[in-house]
């Protein structure tokens, strides 16, 4: 009986990260591995791998970046040497942008196509930050990297992105990072 | 901390909570602008990010924890076999762009017209010379007081485009309202069908940029396409004629 409960309350704690993390999750391996197909199968092996060592999971807040981790590894281990820079999005993309203005499809179209163009030690951290919600510091610690090291590269990964829509650069400030 | 270090924290750390960089943020009207500016872009970001998931993909990955891994699999097959499929056309010399883009010119055109739908209703005549400013607007004009021989426009406006801004026109046919976007900075090789949530027409290419033509009859929208390739020229050309 007690294994049944253990399994139970294990079993509630990984349906709880499923529903509460998978869509960050997949937005995140969709704009890492830049494939809606691949990013899918990311997910789910990043779960099948959560559930594996789930007992090692000891704070609930922490539990996003230890996703990220394993997705992080899995890319790593399983995509990276044969993902390939050419996808169809479109279905996916498209999906969101019922109710978009034409200033903002076309806004969006420009992001989306700088995204996919941006160098990943640009891409990351961003990603990182805006679907991660981290702070700096927790970005600099789960990349391995000094907390400046990310700053700079947030700072160049939007000046990019900020060039695509043709906004006001932050040229002027290159030599300050 | 001085204006310069304030932008490079913004553009790096926008939600920074440094009470001397939050402090800045409150008191100087530069910062004030600048961190206006910053969360305008942020909003974008987020919303470039913001895919969709899947349907039904929490429920595959809880499913998946009780399934053999070999059935999980069987996607990673599929996902390589597209992708070695996508390589070979790569090699072929057919580039993400031209995969992608056709669906996505259609569905952008559409979106268009279906969010100023407005501009279908509308019956009063715009004048010439303002469907000619529109244009002169990118350096181009239309020929021979083309502006005219369209017929009834009765909708002329500079929009944004899938690649940079453009003239999105409605004209009176006999059958209904034809809308036109004039795309000077997306250029294309062949003609594109658009057939998509009950709008149909065409998306040209044009010397210089391309035409979208949606709605009316296909003799129609060959009509229009036909005049407006001939008319539409640059200024500097246009000038260079007359002046001969």
């Amino acid at each position: 009986m007690p294994v049944q409960k253990d399994m139970s309350k294990r079993q509630a704690q990984f349906d709880a990260l499923a529903r509460s993390y998978s869509t960050d999750l997949f937005r995140y391996a969709v704009w890492l591995c830049r494939d809606p197909a691949l990013a899918e199968d990311l997910v789910q092996e990043t779960f099948m791998r959560a559930w594996r060592a789930i007992d090692k999971l000891r704070e609930v807040k922490a539990a996003k970046g230890w996703l990220i981790t394993i997705l992080r590894r899995e890319y790593a281990r399983t995509f990276e040497r044969k993902s390939l820079d050419i996808v169809e999005m479109d279905e996916y993309l498209l999906a969101d942008e019922q109710d978009f203005s034409p200033a903002e499809r076309t806004e969006t179209a420009q992001l989306r196509a700088g995204m996919m163009k941006l160098d990943r030690k640009y891409r990351e951290p961003l990603l990182m930050q805006v679907i991660g919600g981290f702070s700096c510091e927790e970005i600099a610690d789960l990349l391995g990297v000094s907390k400046s090291a990310v700053m700079t590269q947030l700072f160049r990964a939007r000046q990019q992105l900020k060039a695509r829509l043709g906004e006001e650069s932050d040229e002027v400030l290159r030599g300050v990072s | 901390m001085e204006y310069l270090e304030f932008r490079r924290i913004l553009a790096s750390d926008p939600d920074c909570r440094d009470e001397e960089f939050l402090r800045m943020k409150r008191e100087d009207s530069k910062c004030a602008a600048a961190a206006d500016a910053a969360a305008c872009f942020e909003r974008k970001l987020e919303r470039a990010l913001n895919v969709s998931q899947p349907d039904g993909l929490v429920d595959r990955i809880i499913l998946g924890q009780t399934t053999p891994a070999a059935s999980r699999r069987r996607r990673h097959a599929w996902s390589w076999a597209m992708a070695a499929t996508i390589a070979v056309g790569v090699a072929l010399g057919v580039s993400w762009r031209t995969i992608t883009a056709p669906s996505d010119l259609a569905s952008s055109v559409v979106a268009h017209l279906k969010y100023e739908a407005a501009a279908l209703m509308r019956t009063e005549v715009v004048e010439n010379n303002v469907i000619q400013a529109r244009f002169a607007e990118f350096d181009y004009a239309l020929a021979h007081q083309s502006g005219d021989a369209l017929g009834a426009v009765v909708y002329a406006m500079r929009c944004p485009m899938p690649t940079g801004d453009g003239v999105h026109l409605v004209v009176r046919q006999p059958s209904g309202p034809v809308t036109v976007f004039f795309m000077p900075e997306h250029t294309m090789t062949a003609d594109l069908s658009v057939d998509k949530e009950g709008v149909t027409g065409v998306v040209t290419p044009l010397e210089s940029g391309s035409l979208a033509l949606l709605g009316g009859t296909s003799d129609e929208r060959a009509a229009l396409a036909r005049l407006l390739r001939d008319s539409i020229v640059s200024r500097s050309d246009s000038q260079h004629v007359a002046s001969l």
